[in-house]
């Protein structure tokens, strides 16, 4: 069986990579491909560790007992996970893991739609809706740090972690894209259109002003 | 011409949508089947066939004095056990009250009971105090005198001596302080005394509230296997 903190690592690496993608100008011609790209790769890190979280939490429920994650030696994940008191979310009961899994989704949606019509008009509500989807999940985030901390204890379950870094991650990032979405930055080609015509424009409200006069040129005086 | 481009765009973009919606639903639910396909998971519950809620508190183990140990319910469970494995540890989970006149009585058939499967059945008596109920208030004090079966006033409502209780002292039984009844709640137990057997691997296999007319005893008799037990039933 594969060390369940090695595939923790590959968790970790997909979500760096989206962030490296996302702030180095080495990737991709313009900054909004590149914050949409890695975003999907931080959403997509997201939502395979939660899928993760989720299967420790029925692996669990197999097993019974005490055992949780530790059997597969990641540290006190197991402790976390396997407490029958806050592993589930509060009212629904649904683990947190699968909650995880439908928030990385909805997010992904947003994130895939977007870079495939990055001038559409829902652009702006999926943006804004993403902004406010993934600042709740900071505020999840910190109600099961606060878990983590006082009602077990101080045990700390690394998994749950690294979906809580993905997901702020993703809200940093679409808090860029909706700043990004307010300038030119967002359509290059478009404003670089809007430019060359603009200049057009200049230069033929300039020739009407001189009556058809055009000022030769130096290379046209030297023929 | 303009309504023209406009259909376009909207046709565009409503299939920008739709692939995108059919990706992350197809990476969602292969990521579903997968952990389904892979996994066993058993519900949490107390009807036959569920992993019942952890019980979590202080236990008292008769003739310690007044010590008492941190219990956790799960951490008694051998998760790897399999039908015909007779060494391993069944559990009888109590709930009761040292102040439930039922309790009192029921407390010889604890003691009978308790001693004859020793060793191949673990008796955890989860004490326990009605919220609702002013006359159901018990001490740490209490629940050891209702365990060993010694002087203390406090007993049956808050009017009786714990020396009054059917039966001799519980020493194969492991006394839970559940004062609070979080676990009560927890296990859904409506009143006192009520029944679980649990197999070794901690899954309800009898419930007292889903077999009316049937005793504790017969339960034990009926599921729990008394191979390299002496004595007999």
């Amino acid at each position: 069986m594969v060390d369940s903190n090695l595939l923790l690592a590959g968790h970790v690496l997909i979500i760096l990579s989206g962030i490296v993608i996302a702030f180095s100008n080495k990737f991709l011609s313009s900054q909004r491909d590149r914050l949409l790209a890695g975003l999907s790769l931080v959403l997509l890190g997201g939502f395979t560790v939660s899928t993760h979280t989720w299967w420790f939490h029925n692996k669990y429920h197999e097993l019974g007992g005490n055992i949780g994650c530790s059997a597969f030696g990641s540290f006190s994940c197991g402790d976390v996970l396997a407490n029958s008191e806050w592993n589930t979310v509060p009212m629904i009961g649904i683990p947190w893991g699968l909650m995880g899994m439908l928030a990385f989704s909805l997010l992904a949606f947003f994130a895939l739609s977007i870079r495939k019509e990055h001038n559409a008009k829902w652009v702006k509500t999926y943006l804004d809706i993403g902004y406010v989807v993934s600042g709740f999940g900071i505020l999840i985030a910190l109600y099961l740090l606060y878990v983590e901390v006082v009602p077990l204890e101080m045990t700390f379950c690394q998994f749950c972690s690294v979906a809580h870094l993905a997901d702020i991650t993703a809200f940093v990032m679409f808090m860029k894209l909706r700043k990004l979405q307010k300038t030119d930055q967002w359509d290059l080609e478009a404003s670089q259109d809007a430019k060359d015509v603009k200049a057009k424009d200049i230069k033929r409200s300039q020739r009407k002003k001189n009556s058809g006069f055009v000022k030769p040129t130096a290379r046209d005086e030297e023929e | 011409m303009k309504i023209n481009e406009l259909a376009k765009t909207t046709r565009a973009e409503s299939d920008s949508r739709m692939g995108s919606i059919l990706l992350v639903c197809g990476v969602f639910f292969i990521a579903v089947i997968l952990v389904f396909s892979t996994t066993d998971a058993i519900p949490i519950g107390v009807d036959e066939g569920e992993m019942p809620p952890n019980i979590k508190g202080e236990s008292h183990v008769a003739g310690t004095g007044d010590v008492w140990n941190n219990f956790d319910l799960y951490s008694q469970f051998q998760s790897n056990w399999t039908e015909g494995d007779y060494n391993s540890t069944w559990f009888v989970i109590e709930f009761m009250s040292t102040d439930c006149p039922v309790c009192m009585s029921y407390g010889d058939e604890i003691e009978e009971l308790s001693e004859y499967w020793s060793g191949r059945v673990q008796f955890i008596a989860v004490a326990v105090d009605f919220q609702f109920n002013e006359e159901f208030t018990s001490s740490p004090e209490e629940i050891i005198a209702f365990q060993e079966k010694s002087d203390f006033e406090g007993c049956n409502h808050g009017k009786g001596n714990c020396n009054t209780r059917d039966g001799g002292p519980h020493d194969k039984v492991l006394y839970v302080d559940d004062r609070d009844a979080s676990s009560m709640t927890d296990w859904g137990v409506q009143g006192t005394p009520t029944s679980y057997i649990l197999s070794p691997n901690g899954l309800v296999v009898w419930n007292q509230r889903n077999n009316q007319g049937q005793d504790l005893i017969d339960g034990l008799v009926e599921l729990v296997p008394t191979d390299g037990m002496g004595g007999g039933a």
